[in-house]
């Protein structure tokens, strides 16, 4: 058994390493089109696996998380424009915002839990959208803000093509995994799950609960808040509209389908979600109903994620490779 | 001026409140959170629309056509897609009935279209006066309909044995079934009369908004909101948060600046969920 | 000797329902005390007061000169006050080693930073909590299911998992709620000696038990209650001669 784990974790680096490669490559072989939906993509990645921190680690659900998305691109947005500040001082503060009100979205962690949490999360998003609608002087309200520049380096050179972009969301998406994984294979991401698994015990070990839900919420949000910061230079252009429960639904939706409490699942969830659109583009008005139909046959049968399907694909792989190499 | 408007809120929260009760009633019975509750209301709209307005049948049996429709609806929902994850975890449960909601809102739009369609108001939009008053009739239908839901409510759960026989398994289940009780034949019905429920709201908003196919999302976020303000899990909470939810938005719109009512009302329920998470209303027992 | 818990009227009651009724109880370093009484006698509730889960009513709980009746949970588990569940409270999804490692989190600390840039302080804790979770696991015979998610254990194994849990939070005094039921005598004489062995290093045990035997066998004295009152302390000898105790237990089957 060990033999074969191990085969299947070689497999696994392999295959990482080969998709790793494909996409640093991937603006050889596509056009700038697709590019830009790679661009989204990787926000989308950046989102899915922040917000799996929160739900699928934890186990503490938000539906208002588009919230923290909204923050970061909203700062961002009018960080570089209307104050004229460098991508690189707005995204810290953006970020470091979206952070603090990750924070305060945990402290009702205290008293409230379950469904009356998943309600604050619901009235918390409605609460920063209506804000950003109404809050006209700062925000622009619904008419968003235009020309949200790009980001350039020692103000000279800027990532105004698609392509260079692309890399910049792929820095930052490495970045996210990587201290995603970091965080999650440590004593926090213990306390996390044995948070999620059984609360009572968790603090009849000693774990100070709602410091660590506090701190899942602010993990969470830093890094919807990074991925918001991503989106606004890249659309150049913002609007509350993109930042409605809609979206806070979709952001939980793409977690789940990828899988819960697993980082490439997030990574598959978040492709996932947001690729199929464009191949089922030849369903149009079907596609929708399908989607619905997809996802109830995959929480029927699958509800543990694809990643679930693949990391079988994998055993067995491993298990046919292991046997090859007894005989 | 304030009647008028009073009576505008308590209609609209009346329909908040119908929504609400649906939602509460299947929370109740199966621990579900269902986000396709307020599909079925935008459905009951426009299956009204396709019976009174498309086909000429007479309001109240269109009403009663949209009811049962839906209802049916509500029973296939849960045989196919809510039975088989009887024990599954809440949140993949949550996600189901998303699925559901994006089927039932992408359907309509197949079925109807996409434009929003208007719906003639049957006793009469324009203010009539009313002794001192001035008040709009449908608004009055909205009450009158509701107060009755409520009293064949009542007599449903607490004297009929269908009634008697859903509250327990609302209660405890596994005592249900032991006393013989068909616990997914009682949980099916719930899911029915919601859907029935969630179709008499539609029909009644109606001709207030128009009927269009993305109500469903804001009726049940203000649903859900409504339950919980009551006190998660009591019917009677239910409606009253529900009433209370559209006193407050008619009476904030139209007194307080519209733009931030609703910051106002969000952020006055957080708090209440923090510090009496049981709702407004104290649970018996 | 010294009294390491000292309880004082204490009172615990859900609506009119009155779990305990001023219990008092006092326990010294590195004794074993039984607690019995019939089902519905209070005695998880005392465990889940004590312990912090809840609140009492009224009256107070001392631990090593701290009056703790207020204290949260994870508080009471800091201040050296470890503990199993009846119903078995494990991390199902956890492996048997994270599970113990869970109960060694307050001992090894490293904040968000550390874990981010891996320092040594951060390798360091990391190593420490894997050697006393492997140690633990040892001590109570687990180490061969260190990788099974806890859910895939039998039942027997996760009462022992929860015990060495309880242990990596480096208690003094250690609250055992049924640690055997549910075992066939095998499986119960293994725990019986693993308590004894715990006890052996000076950690003082407040044991629920139903086996009587088993109870009786280990602890130095006995405390009876009865619909949440105390009706009887002593040495189990004395105990289970009381003619009160029989009476409680008339028609109880052991």
């Amino acid at each position: 058994m060990e033999e074969i784990l191990k085969i299947q974790k070689k497999l696994k680096i392999w295959v990482i390493l080969g998709l790793a490669l494909g996409i640093v490559s991937l603006p050889l072989f596509t056009d700038l089109y697709f590019i830009r939906v790679a661009s989204m993509i990787g926000i989308f990645v950046i989102l899915t696996v922040g917000l799996n921190i929160l739900v699928g680690y934890t186990g503490l659900v938000s539906l208002g998380h588009a919230a923290f998305y909204a923050i970061g691109a909203y700062g961002t947005g009018i960080l570089t424009t209307s104050w004229g500040l460098s991508f690189w001082i707005a995204l810290p503060l953006s970020v470091a915002l979206a952070t603090l009100l990750g924070i305060l979205l945990g402290i009702p962690t205290i008293k409230a839990s379950g469904i009356y949490l998943a309600v604050i999360t619901i009235c918390f998003g409605l609460i920063v959208q209506l804000l950003i609608l109404n809050l006209d002087s700062i925000t622009n309200g619904a008419r968003g803000i235009y020309n949200v520049p790009r980001p350039s380096l020692g103000g000279q050179w800027k990532f105004t093509s698609e392509v260079s972009f692309f890399y910049l969301v792929v820095f930052f998406v490495i970045l996210t995994i990587l201290s995603a994984s970091l965080i999650i294979r440590s004593r926090i991401g213990r306390a996390f799950m044995a948070i999620r698994e059984n609360e009572v015990a968790a603090a009849s070990m000693g774990i100070p609960t709602t410091y660590y839900k506090v701190m899942a919420f602010a993990i969470s949000s830093f890094y919807a808040g990074l991925a918001g910061c991503l989106y606004a230079p890249l659309m150049r252009y913002i609007n509350p509209d993109a930042f409605n429960i809609g979206v806070s639904i979709d952001m939980l939706i793409m977690t789940v389908i990828g899988g819960l409490a697993s980082i490439p699942g997030s990574v598959l969830g978040g492709i996932a979600v947001y690729v199929l659109p464009e191949y089922l583009r030849f369903m149009k008005e079907y596609y929708r109903i399908v989607f619905g139909v997809g996802l109830i046959v995959m929480m029927i049968f699958m509800r543990e994620g694809i990643i679930s399907i693949i990391d079988r694909a994998f055993l067995g792989i491993a298990n046919r490779l292991a046997r090859k190499s007894g005989e | 001026m304030f009647f008028q408007q009073l009576i505008s809120g308590l209609a609209i929260g009346s329909i908040y409140g119908i929504v609400a009760l649906g939602f509460t009633l299947i929370w109740n019975a199966a621990r579900v959170v269902n986000f396709a509750q307020g599909e079925f209301s935008m459905v009951g709209g426009f299956l009204a629309y396709t019976f009174f307005v498309l086909l000429g049948i007479p309001y109240y049996g269109a009403f009663l056509f949209a009811l049962l429709i839906a209802g049916a609806i509500g029973w296939i929902m849960d045989f196919l897609v809510i039975r088989p994850l009887r024990s599954a975890d809440p949140l993949t449960v949550v996600i189901t009935t998303l699925g559901v909601s994006i089927i039932l809102a992408n359907g309509a739009m197949f079925i109807w279209g996409t434009k929003a369609m208007a719906f003639p108001s049957v006793f009469g939009s324009n203010p009539v006066q009313l002794g001192k008053v001035m008040v709009i009739p449908e608004n009055l239908w909205i009450i009158g309909f509701t107060v009755c839901l409520v009293a064949f409510f009542y007599v449903f759960f607490q004297k009929t044995k269908a009634g008697k026989a859903i509250r327990s398994v609302a209660q405890d289940k596994e005592t249900a079934s032991l006393m013989g009780i068909n616990v997914n034949l009682m949980i099916g019905m719930t899911f029915a009369v919601a859907g029935a429920l969630g179709a008499a709201a539609g029909v009644l908003l109606a001709p207030l908004f128009f009927v269009s196919t993305d109500i469903g999302l804001t009726l049940v976020l203000k649903a859900f909101i409504a339950a919980v303000l009551g006190g998660f899990g009591s019917l009677q909470g239910a409606l009253l948060g529900g009433i209370i939810l559209g006193v407050l938005e008619t009476m904030g719109a139209f007194y307080i600046s519209s733009t931030y009512k609703d910051v106002i009302t969000f952020t006055v329920l957080i708090f209440l969920l923090i510090f009496s998470p049981t709702g407004l209303f104290k649970k018996p027992g | 000797m010294s009294t390491i818990l000292k309880i004082e009227k204490l009172t615990k009651a859900f609506g009119g329902l009155t779990a305990v009724h001023r219990v008092d109880l006092e326990v010294e370093v590195g004794e074993i005390r039984g607690i019995i009484g019939p089902n519905g006698s209070g005695k998880t509730t005392l465990f889940h007061t004590i312990s912090g889960i809840y609140s009492p009513n009224e009256g107070s709980i001392e631990f090593k000169g701290t009056k703790i009746q207020a204290c949260s949970p994870y508080i009471i588990c800091s201040l050296g006050i470890g503990r199993t569940f009846q119903d078995i409270k494990l991390f199902p999804k956890m492996t048997a080693l994270e599970n113990v490692m869970v109960g060694h989190h307050r001992a090894s600390p490293s904040n968000i930073l550390q874990t981010l840039f891996r320092t040594s302080a951060f390798r360091r804790a990391e190593k420490r909590a894997h050697e006393k979770a492997w140690e633990m696991l040892d001590f109570v015979g687990l180490a061969s299911k260190a990788h099974f998610q806890a859910r895939h254990l039998s039942y027997g194994e996760q009462k022992t998992l929860e015990i060495a849990r309880a242990m990596a939070t480096q208690p003094e005094l250690l609250l055992l709620d049924e640690p055997v039921a549910g075992m066939n005598p095998a499986e119960a004489e293994v725990v019986v000696a693993l308590i004894h062995k715990i006890n052996g290093q000076g950690i003082t045990i407040l044991l629920v038990e139903h086996a009587m035997k088993v109870l009786m066998g280990l602890s130095h004295l006995v405390t009876v209650l009865n619909y949440g009152e105390k009706i009887c302390e002593g040495r189990p000898q004395e105990v289970s001669a009381n003619p009160l105790v029989i009476e409680a237990y008339l028609g109880w089957e052991t």
